[in-house]
C-alpha cells in the first residue's frame, strides 16, 4: 500500500448565492493534513427549492469560492489584530462625518443576520441601509406589496397560464424545471420578449421600452402567473405597467419578481421602512460630494453598474469601506477593507425570491460568525448597542412573523407600502438616441455570471439568422461592433438564435454596450489577407 | 390545446427536395484509399461530383467528432475507407476504426438516422475501379434518401 | 469455528448489543468497519451524518465512536460514492458502504485507473431502489396524510413503504401504487437489474435471514479476499460474530431477488418501448431544454476524462445544432460504460430524463456485446482494438 495522508472534512448546508432564486446545495470542504483545502460541491437533493439540481453557476461553485475567497481559516480563531484594525478605522470614518453624508449598502449578498446587525448601525448613526436593487424606482414602494415574493414556485408548476418576460434559460435556470412541469400539465406558457424560446408555447415580439398597454396578447385573469424580475438595471414603467394591467386584488392573477443576489428579498423586507437611496442617487451624491463615506456591505457597485466610469466616482468618496466575504474589484479601491468569512461558511438564514426563509448551517462544532461580529464591533466603536446573534435572530423571526425557521413553509408576511426617494424612472442610453449610424440595438441577458464578473465560455453576442445574412456576417468568422459613438470597439463571436432581426443579445458585460439597452453598430470583421 | 399551439413552434424545419443536391464527407487514408481516388482519376473514370474527399493519415484517425460534426453542418452522407483489414500502415488502426464505427453506427441507427448515411470500405491503392464505384452507388443511394435531418435550410 | 473464506455464506451481527438492536438488522457492517478502523487495516470510514429523516450527508471520520453512532442505511439517500471516493486522489484508505450502482460505478473507474482498490474496502449493501428524498416528503404529506417532522424512520418490506412516526404508528403503501402516480422509485430503479453487490468486498443485506434472527442479523456472502480477511478481523476482535446461514435462507435471498429482477424486466419493457415516429425529432424536443451545466457529466460515476473530456472541448456554445456535440460525445462514450444509476437525471436542472436517454443507446450495444459495466472486470469494448478480445 502506498502512503496515505490524513484527511478531514467539513460539509456546509448552504444557498448558491448565484441569484435570488436560493438553490440549496452542499459544500464539502476536505482537508488534506499540511495541505491547502478543497472545496466541491454537493448536491443537496432534500431541498425544496431545486431538489439538488444546479445551474452552470452552481457546478462551478467551488471553482468561484476558491478564487475569491479571502484566507477563511483565519475566521476560525476569531477577529486578528488586522481585522480590528480595519474595524477602527472604519469606525473613526463614520464618526467623523454628519449622518447625511454617510451611506451604507447592502444589496443582499449576505444573511439577514449581517443585514439586520448592518441596520442595526444604520440607527446608531441615524442613517438607512439601501438596497438598492429593492428601491431602484420611485415607484417601487407602492409595488413592494406585489414585488416581494407572492407565489412559490410550485405554484408555477400547477398554473394554468404562464407570462414569461425573464429568459429562464439564461437568467434563471431553474425556473426551467418548473415551466416544464407546467407545461406538461398543460400550461399556455407565453413570453414576452424577442427571443423564440422553446419552452414557450407562444413568444410575443415585445421591446424592452414598449409599453405592455400596446401588447394584445397581455390579458392575465385569475390563472395567470406572471413572471418577471427586478434589478438595478429594470425597466420601471415595465413593472409598474405589469402591476396595474394585472392588477392582483381585481384579478387574482399571481406575480413573481425574481432578484439578482441571493438575499436581495430578505435585505429589502428587512430594510422596507427606511427611508431608502437609489443607486443613482448615491452615485449623484458621490460626485456633488453630499455623500463623504460610503459603505458597502457584501455589495460590489462596479459590478452592479454597467458603466465603467463608476469606478472613477467612487474613487472621489472620501472614505470608501468595503466589507466583503470575495474578492471583487470594488476591494481594490477601498480604503478600508473588512475582511469577512466566505459565504458557504456563514451561518444565518436567507430568503430567496419565493420569500422562502432558508437556514444555512454547516458540520463545525463552532460556526464562523465573523462577519457578523466586525459589523458589531463597529457598531460598538461607534457608541452604539451591539445585539447578540441570538437576539438578531429572534428580531429577524419576528420581522418575517413566525417563529422558527423551517424552509418547508413559506410565511405569510403582510407587507405595506412606503416611500422611496424620487428618481427619474428614464433607462440609461448610453450614447444620444437617435445616432443614425447604427444598425443594431444590444441588450443584455442578465445572469449569475454576469452579477458576479465571473468567466464563463459567454463571451459572444446572439442574433437571428436572418440579420446574419442581412450584414453579411461569414460562418465561422467574428462581427466587430461600434458604440454609438463610436470610441468602443469589439471582436466578437456570433451564435445564430432564433430571434427577432435588429437585436444582439449578450450574456456577458461588454465595453461597448453602458446601458441596458444600447444602439450599437454592427459588421463583419474585415477579413485580413495573409501576406 | 396547448399541444397545438406548441406544434406551430419549434419544430425541426425540414429541407424541401427541391433544388437539393447531396452533400458527401469522405475520409480517405493516406496510403490505401486515398492513392485509390488518385488512381481513379488518373483512370478517367466517371464519377458523381458529390463527394468531398478529406485526407486523414488512417481511417482510425476519423473521430466520432468529426463524423457528427459533418452531420451537423448539413452532410448527407459520410464515407469513411481505409486499408484492407491487415495491410494497415500502422499495424492495426484499421481495426480500431472498426470498433468505432460499429459504436457509431448503432448510436446512428438509434438516432433514426438512416443506415446508408455512414458507410465504411476498405479501398486499397491500387482498387480506383472499386473506389468510383462506391462513390458513385452511395451518391445514389443518398440521393434517393433525400436530404439528412440534420440539415438545416440556411445550409447552401 | 474456521476462518472465513471467499465464497462464504454467513449470518452475522455486532457483537454490541446497542448496535445490534438499533441498526435494524444486526449492525454487522458497523462491526465490521468499526473493527477495521480499530485495527488499522484502513484510516477513515465514511459514515452518514443525519440532518433529519430526509436529509444526511456522508462525511469521512477517523474515530470508532463516530462510527457506531452512525445513521445507518435510508432509502432516501441517493449519494453518489464514486465521486466521493474520487475526491480524496487515491491519497486516503478508506471503508465505505456502497449500493450495486455505487460499486459499478468505483469498479469502472478502477479500470480507468482514478480509484485504487488497495486503498478503499467496500461493503455492497442489498438495494431494491432509492427514492428521491424532496419526492418522499411530498408522498408523506399528500399521501399518507403525516407530518413530515413527525417521522422517525422508513422501511421497505414486501413491497410496500413503511412510514414511521414518533407516536410509534406504521402507515404503509404499496410501492407499486405509488409508482403508478411517479411517487415511488426513481425510474432508473425501477428497470435495475443488480440488486445484491456481488462486486463489492463484502454484500450484505437483511434479505435471507430468517427466523430468530430476523431483524437481528445481517446475510453476508464473501466476495473478495479483501472482504474475508475484513470479516475476519471483526470475529476475532470480538466485534461481530457470524454463523453459516441456513441453505433456506440462501434460497429465500435468491427468490427476493428473483422476484425484484423480474419487476425489473417489466418495467425495461414498458420504458424502452421502441419509439414511434420521428425518432431524431423526439431525440432532439428531449434536449431542447437543456442548458448546457454539465452537471449530467460532473456527477457521473463511469466518466474519467476531468475538465478536458471532449465533450467539454468540441462543444461550442456559439453553435446552433439541434443536438449538441456535447450530447452526441456522451450519448457515445456512455454506450459501452452507463451502468444506469440516475445520477444524471437526478442533477438535471431542466428535469431531462437523461439516464433513460444515454440506456436508450446503451442497452443494444450492451446487450450485443454481452457486457455489463462494473459487474465484469473486462476492458471496456469501447477501448480495446478489436472486439474479439472482449472474450
Amino acid at each position: 500500500m502506498t502512503k496515505t495522508i490524513k484527511f478531514s472534512e467539513n460539509v456546509y448546508t448552504t444557498v448558491c448565492p448565484g441569484c435570488g432564486f436560493g438553490c440549496g446545495v452542499y459544500l464539502r470542504e476536505l482537508m488534506p493534513e499540511g495541505e491547502n483545502h478543497i472545496l466541491n460541491i454537493d448536491y443537496r437533493k432534500p431541498s425544496p427549492v431545486n431538489e439538488g439540481k444546479l445551474c452552470r453557476f452552481g457546478v462551478k461553485l467551488p471553482e468561484y469560492f476558491e478564487q475569491t475567497e479571502y484566507n477563511s481559516d483565519s475566521f476560525e480563531t476569531g477577529l486578528n489584530e488586522k481585522h480590528m484594525e480595519a474595524i477602527k478605522k472604519a469606525a473613526d470614518a463614520l464618526k467623523g462625518v454628519k449622518s447625511s453624508e454617510i451611506a451604507l449598502v447592502s444589496a443582499g449578498n449576505t444573511t439577514n443576520e449581517e443585514h439586520m446587525a448592518f441596520i442595526n448601525l444604520g440607527k446608531t448613526l441615524n442613517t438607512p441601509v439601501n438596497t438598492c436593487v429593492n428601491h431602484v424606482y420611485k415607484d417601487i414602494g407602492k409595488l413592494h406589496v406585489y414585488t416581494s415574493g407572492n407565489v412559490s414556485y410550485s405554484e408555477i408548476e400547477n398554473a394554468k397560464k404562464i407570462y414569461l418576460f425573464v429568459n429562464p434559460y439564461v437568467s434563471y435556470p431553474l425556473l426551467t424545471r418548473r415551466l416544464v412541469h407546467a407545461k406538461r400539465k398543460g400550461a399556455e406558457i407565453v413570453y414576452f420578449g424577442l427571443k423564440k424560446l422553446p419552452i414557450a408555447c407562444k413568444n410575443v415580439k415585445t421591446k424592452p421600452c414598449e409599453s405592455l398597454y400596446e401588447v394584445d396578447e397581455f390579458k392575465p385573469d385569475s390563472e395567470t402567473v406572471i413572471i418577471s424580475d427586478i434589478t438595478p438595471y429594470t425597466n420601471s414603467k415595465r413593472i409598474s405597467e405589469i402591476v396595474e394591467i394585472a392588477n392582483p386584488e381585481k384579478t387574482e392573477a399571481k406575480l413573481l419578481f425574481m432578484k439578482p443576489f441571493v438575499n436581495s428579498t430578505g435585505a429589502g423586507h428587512l430594510s422596507r421602512h427606511s427611508k431608502q437611496k437609489t443607486i443613482q442617487n448615491i452615485i449623484k451624491g458621490i460626485e456633488d460630494g453630499t455623500i463623504r463615506v460610503l459603505f458597502c456591505l457584501d455589495t460590489d457597485i462596479i459590478n452592479m453598474c454597467l458603466n465603467p466610469e463608476v469606478e472613477n466616482v467612487l474613487k472621489k468618496v472620501e472614505t470608501l469601506i468595503v466589507m466583503s466575504s470575495t474578492i471583487t474589484p470594488i476591494c481594490e479601491i477601498a480604503d478600508v477593507l473588512i475582511e469577512t468569512e466566505p459565504f458557504y461558511k456563514k451561518e444565518g438564514t436567507v430568503v430567496n425570491s419565493e420569500r422562502r426563509i432558508i437556514p444555512m448551517s454547516s458540520t463545525l462544532d463552532n460556526p464562523i460568525r465573523a462577519g457578523f461580529n466586525q459589523i458589531n464591533e463597529i457598531i460598538k466603536a461607534v457608541g452604539g448597542n451591539a445585539k447578540s446573534f441570538e437576539d438578531t435572530k429572534e428580531e429577524i423571526l419576528s420581522e418575517f412573523g413566525i417563529e422558527k425557521v423551517d424552509e418547508f413553509k413559506i410565511p405569510e408576511v403582510s407587507i405595506k407600502k412606503y416611500d422611496v426617494e424620487k428618481v427619474s424612472d428614464k433607462l440609461e442610453v448610453c450614447c444620444p438616441a437617435d445616432e443614425p449610424d447604427t444598425n443594431a440595438k444590444f441588450i443584455y441577458e442578465l445572469n449569475p455570471f454576469m452579477w458576479h464578473n465571473r468567466k464563463d465560455e459567454n463571451d459572444y453576442i446572439e442574433i437571428s439568422p436572418e440579420f446574419i445574412s442581412e450584414i453579411k456576417l461569414i460562418k465561422g468568422h467574428t462581427a466587430d461592433i461600434n458604440c454609438a459613438c463610436k470610441s468602443i470597439n469589439k471582436t466578437l463571436r456570433y451564435k445564430p438564435t432564433d430571434m427577432e432581426n435588429g437585436y444582439i443579445f449578450s450574456q456577458k458585460k461588454q465595453p461597448f454596450a453602458k446601458a441596458p439597452v444600447a444602439k450599437v453598430n454592427i459588421k463583419p470583421t474585415p477579413l485580413v489577407k495573409k501576406q | 390545446m396547448t399541444a397545438e399551439i406548441e406544434c406551430e413552434q419549434n419544430k425541426r424545419v425540414s429541407v424541401s427536395r427541391e433544388g437539393w443536391t447531396p452533400k458527401i464527407v469522405m475520409f480517405c487514408c493516406n496510403w490505401c484509399s486515398y492513392a485509390g481516388a488518385d488512381g481513379a482519376g488518373v483512370a478517367r473514370l466517371q464519377q458523381e461530383t458529390n463527394v468531398r474527399v478529406i485526407r486523414v493519415m488512417c481511417s482510425s484517425r476519423v473521430d466520432a467528432v468529426h463524423i457528427y460534426t459533418a452531420f451537423l453542418e448539413g452532410a448527407d452522407g459520410v464515407l469513411i475507407t481505409g486499408c484492407h483489414l491487415g495491410d494497415c500502415h500502422y499495424v492495426n488502426g484499421n481495426e480500431k476504426t472498426l470498433v468505432k464505427y460499429k459504436f457509431i453506427k448503432s448510436m446512428l441507427d438509434e438516432m433514426g438516422i438512416e443506415d446508408e448515411r455512414l458507410q465504411l470500405q476498405w479501398i486499397s491503392a491500387s482498387e480506383g475501379q472499386q473506389y468510383a464505384a462506391f462513390v458513385n452507388e452511395m451518391t445514389e443511394k443518398i440521393r434517393k434518401l433525400g436530404p439528412s435531418p440534420f440539415r438545416k435550410p440556411e445550409v447552401i | 469455528m474456521t476462518k472465513v473464506k471467499v465464497g462464504d455464506r454467513l449470518i452475522g451481527w455486532s457483537t454490541n448489543e446497542e448496535v445490534r438492536s438499533n441498526g435494524g438488522s444486526g449492525g454487522l457492517v458497523t462491526a465490521v468497519f468499526a473493527a477495521a478502523l480499530e485495527k488499522g487495516l484502513v484510516d477513515n470510514v465514511v459514515v452518514l451524518e443525519k440532518a433529519n429523516q430526509f436529509e444526511a450527508v456522508p462525511i469521512i471520520t477517523d474515530s470508532v465512536e463516530d462510527v457506531f453512532n452512525s445513521a445507518g442505511s435510508m432509502h432516501m439517500l441517493i449519494s453518489n460514492q464514486t465521486k466521493y471516493l474520487q475526491q480524496f486522489k487515491n491519497e486516503a484508505s478508506i471503508a465505505l458502504a456502497v449500493k450495486p450502482c455505487d460499486m459499478r460505478g468505483i469498479r469502472e473507474q478502477q479500470k480507468r485507473n482514478t480509484i485504487d482498490s488497495d486503498k478503499i474496502f467496500t461493503v455492497g449493501l442489498n438495494c431494491g431502489g432509492t427514492m428521491a428524498p424532496f419526492k418522499i416528503r411530498e408522498v408523506v404529506e399528500s399521501v399518507y396524510e403525516v407530518d413530515p417532522d413527525q417521522v422517525k424512520g422508513e422501511e421497505i418490506e414486501k413491497g410496500k413503504l413503511i412510514i414511521e412516526t414518533f407516536d410509534g404508528e406504521h402507515h404503509s403503501h404499496s410501492i407499486d401504487d405509488l409508482e403508478v402516480d411517479d411517487h415511488g422509485r426513481r425510474e432508473n430503479c425501477r428497470y435495475c437489474t443488480v440488486k445484491i453487490a456481488t462486486n463489492s468486498d463484502l454484500a450484505c443485506g437483511n434479505w435471507g435471514v430468517i427466523g430468530e434472527l430476523s431483524g437481528r442479523g445481517t446475510y453476508v456472502e464473501v466476495m473478495t479476499e479483501k472482504g474475508a480477511e475484513f470479516l475476519q478481523n471483526a470475529i476475532d476482535m470480538k466485534f461481530a460474530e457470524v454463523v453459516e446461514a441456513p441453505e433456506k435462507g440462501t434460497e429465500i435471498r435468491g427468490k427476493v431477488n428473483g422476484v425484484m429482477l423480474k419487476m425489473a424486466a417489466n418495467t425495461h419493457k414498458e420504458v424502452f418501448k421502441p419509439i414511434e415516429g420521428d425518432k431524431l425529432e423526439d431525440l432532439r424536443k428531449e434536449l431542447e431544454n437543456c442548458i448546457h451545466c454539465g452537471a449530467c457529466k460532473e456527477v457521473c460515476p463511469v466518466c474519467a476524462c476531468g475538465v478536458d473530456a471532449k465533450c467539454n472541448k468540441y462543444y461550442d456554445p456559439t453553435d446552433d445544432y439541434d443536438i449538441s456535440l456535447y450530447h452526441l460525445i456522451r450519448f457515445l462514450h456512455l454506450s459501452d460504460s452507463c451502468i444506469g444509476c440516475g445520477q444524471c437525471t437526478d442533477v438535471c436542472p431542466a428535469d431531462i430524463p437523461l439516464t433513460r436517454l444515454y440506456r436508450r443507446f446503451a442497452n443494444p450495444v450492451q446487450e450485443e456485446l454481452d457486457y455489463m459495466p462494473g459487474m465484469d472486470d473486462r476492458t471496456p469494448p469501447f477501448f480495446l482494438t478489436k472486439l474479439e478480445e472482449l472474450e
